[in-house]
């Protein structure tokens, strides 16, 4: 799962042209990498979720 | 791991976790507002302390120059050289920091702003010419047009988009605008904004779900994103209602290449419509607030026209009015309601959620509050001074430098529009997306038209 902005932003190429991930109007969307659709905190736990060891989500 | 990644700790997990408080120092809305209202706040206690020469020598700018040889030019500079070191550091340490806070690396966002600055001293320079106007050599389009040919010729690491935060100038400068806008204009003007923005978002977000869905057959979730990219603000929106819709990552994709397309399009077309209609700059202004998608570029398209009609701020407040207080500011109704739509109408199983009312202030685009809070406190501190102690000290020494502080953010704005489309990282949209979307872009332009100009002229004008 992404969530954090500049990982979405690398995910989504284009999307700081006339956007943001880091505006409220986002608010706490995040893309599925499974499914490759956007969640939310209120959108049902993705069924096929596994933690993964050692996850390096800083940016880079 | 960095400790603002911890602090945003949505990386990680089944799914997103809200910011909560969290947001204050982690949104750029919220940045917009602490930046733009504290610039404001400090402008207020120079004026009253006797320091305006402070705030006058942060704004400057060769913008209004008229300089004829070059000589003069480089003379100016020569001149102001220690005041544009000053404020060199001043823009840098305002953004490099909170940019900082947000979890933007200083070693990418630093040499990105210091060719963003460069950048933008050259625009201003070029708009200072005598000759300008004569040759359209508007700031917004030579810095839109300059920004893509570097962007798209000379291959910039992706890592320079750092400092190009096209969205994060915009934000600071429509607060830094509110303290130029009398609430009266919000109050009296705001309602009938918000009518004609209501009456046309519906408009053309209908016709592109229906059209989409009904006669190309289009996903619905993908129709719902572009419908309301087209109607409201642009790819924020659509990612709003692609969380609402659970819709793929390829219709985001969709709605990024039709949106920019256009909004391009229509920053580098509908100024030099509407100056072959003759339109008034209020009434240009509330049809490009009408038309055009995302904030960034309608305020390219507003300024550009302000300018060739030698009214800028008609033209800008009209446009403010349209898009920000008739549009923008109702994107959480739009995504409960198609969450809504989703969840009762079509499939739960297919969205996975319910709508949620705390969405509509979740989505908030919560710099209009700072835009709100810069009208009321200037209006009200405007306000204990007589009409010709306003003309002759508030004006040249608080509201002008505050205006030349907002100059500055459209320009590293317009420039950042231009040096972060890379016309080669747009996806290829597929032809019954494209009519869909083109065809509900035309029903917006032509309606908003008909109530920009012939319903609602009279009173745009007048703006």
């Amino acid at each position: 799962m992404i969530g954090a902005p500049a990982a979405l932003e690398r995910a989504l190429p284009g999307l700081n042209i006339l956007s943001s991930a880091y505006g409220s109007v986002r608010a706490d969307t995040g893309l599925c990498e499974r499914h490759e659709h956007f969640v939310t905190s209120t959108t049902e736990a993705c069924s096929a979720f596994a933690e993964e060891p050692n996850i390096d989500s800083s940016p880079g | 791991m960095s400790s603002t990644q911890e602090a945003w700790n949505e990386g990680e997990g089944s799914k997103p976790r809200h910011a909560g408080w969290k947001e204050l120092y982690l949104k750029e809305d919220w940045w917009a507002v602490w930046l733009g209202l504290g610039l404001m706040v400090l402008a207020i206690l120079f004026f009253q302390g006797g320091g305006s020469g402070v705030l006058k020598a942060l704004a400057i700018n060769p913008g209004g120059l008229k300089w004829a040889s070059f000589d003069q030019l480089t003379g100016h500079f020569s001149q102001n050289a220690s005041l544009y070191f000053y404020q060199f550091v001043f823009w840098l340490v305002l953004f490099g920091v909170t940019t900082r806070i947000m979890g933007v690396p200083s070693g990418q966002f630093i040499p990105s702003f210091i060719v963003l600055y460069v950048l933008s001293i050259v625009m201003f320079s070029i708009a200072g010419w005598v000759n300008a106007a004569r040759f359209n050599l508007e700031a917004p389009l030579v810095a839109l047009v300059l920004g893509l040919i570097i962007a798209n010729v000379f291959p910039l690491p992706k890592w320079m988009d750092s400092a190009f935060r096209v969205e994060y100038y915009i934000k600071l400068g429509i607060v830094l605008l509110g303290a130029t806008f009398p609430i009266t204009l919000v109050l009296t003007a705001g309602p009938v904004a918000i009518a004609q923005a209501t009456l046309i978002s519906l408009a053309t977000c209908l016709v592109i779900y229906f059209l989409g869905t009904r006669a190309f057959g289009l996903d619905r979730r993908l129709c719902a994103v572009l419908g309301v990219g087209g109607a409201v603000c642009g790819v924020s929106a659509s990612m709003a209602i692609a969380a609402s819709v659970n819709a793929k990552k390829e219709h985001l994709y969709t709605s990024v290449t039709l949106v920019v397309a256009w909004a391009l399009v229509m920053i580098l077309v509908l100024p030099f419509i509407s100056r072959g209609m003759g339109l008034s700059a209020g009434v240009a202004g509330a049809w490009i607030g009408t038309s055009e998608f995302a904030d960034a570029a309608g305020f390219a398209a507003a300024t550009t026209y302000g300018h060739m009609v030698g009214n800028e701020d008609a033209a800008i407040k009209a446009f403010t009015l349209m898009k920000v207080i008739g549009r923008d500011v109702w994107i959480g109704i739009w995504s409960i309601v198609w969450a809504g739509i989703a969840t009762i109408v079509w499939e739960k199983r297919e969205t996975g959620r319910t709508p949620d009312a705390r969405e509509i202030w979740w989505r908030f685009p919560k710099f209009v509050i700072g835009f709100f809070a810069a009208s009321l406190l200037m209006t009200a501190f405007a306000g204990a001074f007589s009409t010709a102690e306003f003309n002759s000290a508030v004006r040249p020494n608080l509201i002008l430098p505050l205006v030349s502080l907002r100059t500055w953010t459209f320009i590293f704005c317009f420039l950042s529009i231009g040096l972060t489309t890379r016309f080669r990282e747009l996806h290829a949209v597929g032809w019954k997306s494209f009519w869909a979307f083109t065809i509900g872009v035309g029903v917006n332009v032509v309606l908003g038209y008909i109530l920009s100009v012939l319903v609602f002229g009279g009173y745009w004008s007048k703006i």
